[in-house]
């Protein structure tokens, strides 16, 4: 056990520094010393503390929330559907819950308030989507539980579509999402921030709470049951708070993906089965691969500037390649755990 | 030629060659055929212009009618109708090739990063080198097509006989294709993109007989593919060891058939844009209207394409709002609530 | 198919009966088009009907706008720019925004089909109506009044461009000399205000007024470089460096999509982008900065940049 607490302490200490770099650097990069100073003593006639106060500590708040929900997310759905593949944005979460968002601003018309609101009913109705479309298409035959996975991605494929669509259908409102719609960390979205950060606490507390008895369910849900352990009631408690809280990530910044899918693979190997380790683990690791993909997005292609939910989703397809190629194109079936 | 019961019960109207194509599959094929003309002589009723049905229909055998009715009718209407037609035809026939090929209900070209392969190619053309003539863009958008699928083969192996892992690697393809698109519409200037994006969508507003006649040659080819394709897949339909059984070779047979289904989708790509989601529609409600395999589970899902593009572009002419209805949109807004009939009516069926 | 030929003749007929002469547009195409057109619908509002109106030429479709002739964008650039009215101007729409609908454009029987070079794609869709002219207009390859003059040039119209350019320079030297510093010898730098902080890099007609005041644009860090989602007409610029500009003179307008322009407008959007600008910003503490609405000044026309001179003279009074 003590070898697994390493795994979260090596991850925090990661996140500092992800979290460090992504404040010094910017159009003018300031020195590690001076951020201290503007977080610790701020001084409101120094340019360079306010800079790093309003432009740059809320990006990279808005980028430690949603890589941890996400990546939370992505190691519950992952130990509940025994599936190496699910994430929230392979499940329909984030396209559902973008497309209502689109559909509210574009058809109709409200406000930033209510957002929120409509990104959690979003994600809801795009998981159960999935879940339909998955029972209804009758893969039930299929020995290997990728139903999930095949209809979540029809339903992704179609939802993003009609959120785009509805965008190009009214060009005024396409400027105000264009950025959204790629998943753009952005300070000027700090407000929505400050206005559903609890909804992704309150789901990551309510997944800490029930990692012990989500450690048994992935290991079998019969064992678990046999331990004493309320499976029917654990089970769609957590999956609602995974989707509830990806929506509110999706709601401050737009879809920024697959964070979900690549971080419980790295943390795996180093934190192994038990959830009340791997989900810090993957909390602290998650924000500190959302902050540097921000980085990335910022510098790599300058003076482009691309959205940090681009870079996710190409480095995601390519881990999702991985994935594949390691989990179901070797001999036979290998357990997934 | 006579009709005889077969083994499983179903009456089937037996050929001299000893080819037996069920009764009802017949019916269906004569039902939506009907089906299709019917909505195309509605479509052509449709628009801005003041052009009844009647009118267009008498001008289609020779009658004469006003110049504006006139170019309605032989610039806009008839375009629109035969491209739409022929697209959703190739595009639902390569869904339902690529169905039977992974043995997974879900395929589709959009799926497997075909489409986004094709589009991602013509994007480099228009974006980088914007001075190379446009008929190019059909053999541009077919290698991008055939890339991805050649990469798709080499990452899963040749001899994979697993149709998930093909689908699987195809949806990880196509994740990164969209990211490497969204990266490509940063290189363009904003007007370039939104044309870029109104493309993406779905639109037959570039529909005229020039682009018709470059169409037909690949609208012609599917019917070849149907006879040569259509027979393997009956076997693939069965699961793979029993084709291998039957003397399938799928180490031979898998890529053609990928490359037909690369060849169709890339085709329409270039004429129409993605159709997304078509091709897993199409098939599916062509099983709905009657169960067929092989050839005729081809042609049922072909027609039912064909038709759904029709019926989206007819809504799409029809919308006098002033918020416009991308036909992409107006595709999945009829073809998704049909799509989930038919997955309810399995279900029912099953629980019988 | 026979019909279809005896129609495509009847096309060809009808373009050939008006006075007609081949012209090459900017695009290298041949297009015959009218020696005085009578019906012209154009696609794109800003930057081809607002300068055909003012040459006044007869525009009778517009891309943005409804059957009636009301805007279906988000700025009413006739409205905003010549405070026209395009209903009462008689200008119909040629279908939703995004789905731009042949068979109304045929209906409007036009005679001329002015697009930019943009619109080369759908050039062969539309020449089955009228002939259609591609004008240069986007930003990098024309500036200023360029592309209204050349289409003056094109369609006998340059008496009136002159005319109106004559009365336009007299209000520059107006204006110029009611300015509290010498402009010649003075720097300006335009931003435009999207979800980001952009500095305009093309010449619309509020640059064109500005520099014909003899304003010269400021250095900044990152000059000359295109970039992503607003390229061409605007370049972003990070919001860090925004609070560390200093010009002689700051022009700042807000996004023309947005609804309000205004300076009260601008400012809240600044408040959020930047939080505490006009504590650092030296032109903001030193009143040096003239807020522009987008809506009225954006377009490559003389009544822009008259608009662009009326806002300089009220803060010169100020």
């Amino acid at each position: 056990m003590r070898g697994r607490g390493l795994v979260v302490l090596v991850a925090a200490v990661a996140l500092s520094a992800a979290f460090l770099a992504n404040l010094s650097l910017g159009a003018s990069s300031i020195p590690a010393g001076k951020i201290v100073a503007a977080l610790t003593q701020f001084d409101d006639t120094d340019y360079d503390h306010v800079v790093v106060a309003y432009q740059r500590l809320p990006p990279a708040l808005i980028a430690i929330f949603v890589g941890a929900v996400m990546a939370c997310g992505g190691c519950v759905l992952q130990g509940l559907t025994r599936n190496p593949l699910a994430a929230p944005s392979v499940l329909g979460v984030t396209a559902g819950a973008t497309l209502f968002v689109v559909a509210g601003a574009s058809v109709f018309g409200i406000g930033e308030a209510w957002q929120g609101l409509a990104a959690i009913g979003g994600g809801l109705f795009g998981f159960a989507s999935t879940l339909v479309v998955a029972r209804m298409a009758g893969l039930s035959r299929d020995p290997r539980g990728l139903a999930l996975i095949l209809s979540g991605a029809v339903v992704s494929m179609l939802y993003a579509s009609i959120a785009t669509a509805l965008l190009l259908a009214s060009p005024s409102r396409r400027s105000d999402f264009l950025g959204w719609v790629t998943g753009n960390i952005n300070h000027v979205y700090a407000e929505r921030l400050f206005d559903f950060w609890w909804i992704g606490a309150a789901g990551l507390i309510l997944l800490m709470l029930l990692s012990r008895s989500l450690t048994l369910i992935a290991l079998g849900p019969e064992k678990a049951a046999s331990s004493g352990v309320n499976v029917r009631l654990v089970s769609p408690l957590a999956l609602a708070a995974v989707v509830v809280s990806s929506s509110a990530a999706v709601a401050i910044c737009g879809p920024i993906g697959f964070v979900g899918l690549v971080v419980p693979h790295i943390v795996r190997p180093f934190a192994g089965d038990a959830m009340t380790v791997a989900l810090p683990a993957n909390a602290l690791l998650g924000a500190s691969v959302v902050l540097a993909a921000d980085i990335v997005a910022r510098s790599a292609f300058a003076p482009y500037v691309v959205h940090t939910g681009v870079i996710m989703d190409l480095v995601g397809g390519l881990v999702f390649a991985l994935i594949v190629k390691r989990f179901y194109l070797s001999s036979g079936p290998r357990r997934f755990a | 030629m006579r009709t005889a019961r077969r083994l499983d019960g179903r009456r089937v109207l037996r050929f001299a060659s000893g080819l037996d194509v069920p009764l009802a599959n017949l019916a269906a094929a004569g039902f939506l055929l009907v089906l299709v003309l019917m909505i195309m002589a509605y479509a052509l009723g449709v628009g801005a212009t003041a052009l009844g049905i009647g009118d267009a229909l008498r001008a289609v055998v020779g009658a004469g009618i006003g110049d504006g009715q006139a170019f309605a009718l032989w610039q806009v209407r008839l375009p629109h109708i035969l491209l739409g037609f022929m697209a959703g035809w190739c595009v639902a026939l390569s869904g339902a090739m690529l169905q039977s090929l992974s043995q997974n209900p879900l395929a589709d070209p959009g799926l497997l990063g075909l489409s986004q392969g094709a589009m991602v190619a013509l994007m480099v053309l228009l974006v980088f080198f914007p001075g190379l003539p446009h008929g190019l863009a059909p053999f541009v958008a077919l290698a991008g097509g055939l890339g991805v699928a050649a990469l798709i083969l080499f990452l899963v192996g040749w001899d994979q006989a697993d149709g998930l892992a093909i689908l699987l690697m195809g949806i990880a393809l196509e994740t990164t294709l969209s990211a490497v698109a969204s990266l490509l519409l940063l290189y363009t200037p904003p007007e370039t993109s939104y044309a870029l994006s109104n493309w993406l969508a779905g639109s037959l507003f570039g529909a005229s007989w020039s682009v018709i006649a470059g169409f037909a040659p690949w609208f012609a080819l599917s019917l070849p593919v149907i006879l040569l394709v259509g027979r393997s897949l009956k076997s693939f339909d069965l699961g793979d060891e029993t084709a291998l059984a039957l003397g399938e070779n799928v180490r031979r047979s898998r890529p053609a058939i990928l490359v037909a289904a690369v060849l169709l989708t890339s085709a329409s790509v270039t004429a129409v844009g993605p159709l997304i989601f078509l091709g897993v529609i199409a098939p599916h409600i062509a099983d709905a209207i009657s169960r067929s395999t092989g050839r005729t589970r081809l042609v049922l899902s072909a027609l039912v394409g064909g038709l759904l593009v029709v019926a989206g572009d007819t809504l799409t002419r029809a919308n006098t709002s002033d918020v416009a209805l991308p036909t992409g949109l107006a595709i999945t807004i009829i073809g998704v609530p049909l799509f989930i009939a038919t997955l309810r009516l399995r279900a029912l069926r099953t629980v019988q | 198919m026979r019909s279809l030929i005896l129609i495509l003749s009847l096309f060809f007929a009808g373009a050939a009966m008006a006075q007609t002469r081949p012209v090459t547009d900017d695009a290298g195409r041949e297009v015959t088009i009218p020696e005085d057109p009578k019906r012209i619908v154009t696609l794109h509002e800003p930057l081809l009907t607002l300068p055909l109106l003012e040459l006044g030429m007869p525009v009778v479709g517009s891309y943005g706008r409804g059957d009636n002739g009301e805007s279906l964008l988000a700025l009413d650039f006739i409205e905003n720019v010549l405070g026209a009215d395009g209903e009462a101007l008689g200008i119909s729409g040629i279908g939703a925004p995004g789905n731009i609908d042949l068979e109304r454009i045929r209906a409007l029987e036009p005679d001329l089909i002015v697009g930019t070079e943009h619109d080369a794609q759908k050039a062969d869709q539309l020449s089955a109506i009228a002939p259609v002219y591609l004008q240069n207009s986007r930003s990098g390859v024309v500036s200023g009044f360029e592309a209204e003059a050349a289409l003056a040039e094109r369609f006998a119209r340059t008496d009136t461009f002159d005319a109106k350019k004559a009365a336009y320079l007299d209000r520059v030297a107006e204006v110029r000399d009611s300015l509290p510093g010498n402009p010649g010898e003075e720097t300006y730098l335009a931003i435009i205000i999207y979800d980001q902080i952009n500095v305009i890099s093309a010449m619309s007609g509020a640059i064109q007024a500005i520099e014909d005041l003899g304003y010269s644009k400021a250095e900044w860090q990152g000059a000359g470089k295109a970039s992503g989602y607003g390229s061409g007409f605007a370049v972003p610029l990070s919001s860090e460096a925004f609070g560390r500009l200093d010009p002689d003179v700051l022009v700042i307008m807000n996004s023309y999509s947005s609804d309000e322009r205004d300076e009260a407008a601008i400012r809240a959007r600044l408040d959020r982008i930047v939080p505490g600008w006009d504590r650092f910003l030296k032109p903001a503490r030193e009143d040096r900065i003239i807020f522009l609405d987008s809506g009225a000044t954006a377009t490559p026309t003389i009544a822009s940049a008259e608009h662009t001179l009326d806002a300089f003279e009220a803060w010169a009074r100020d």
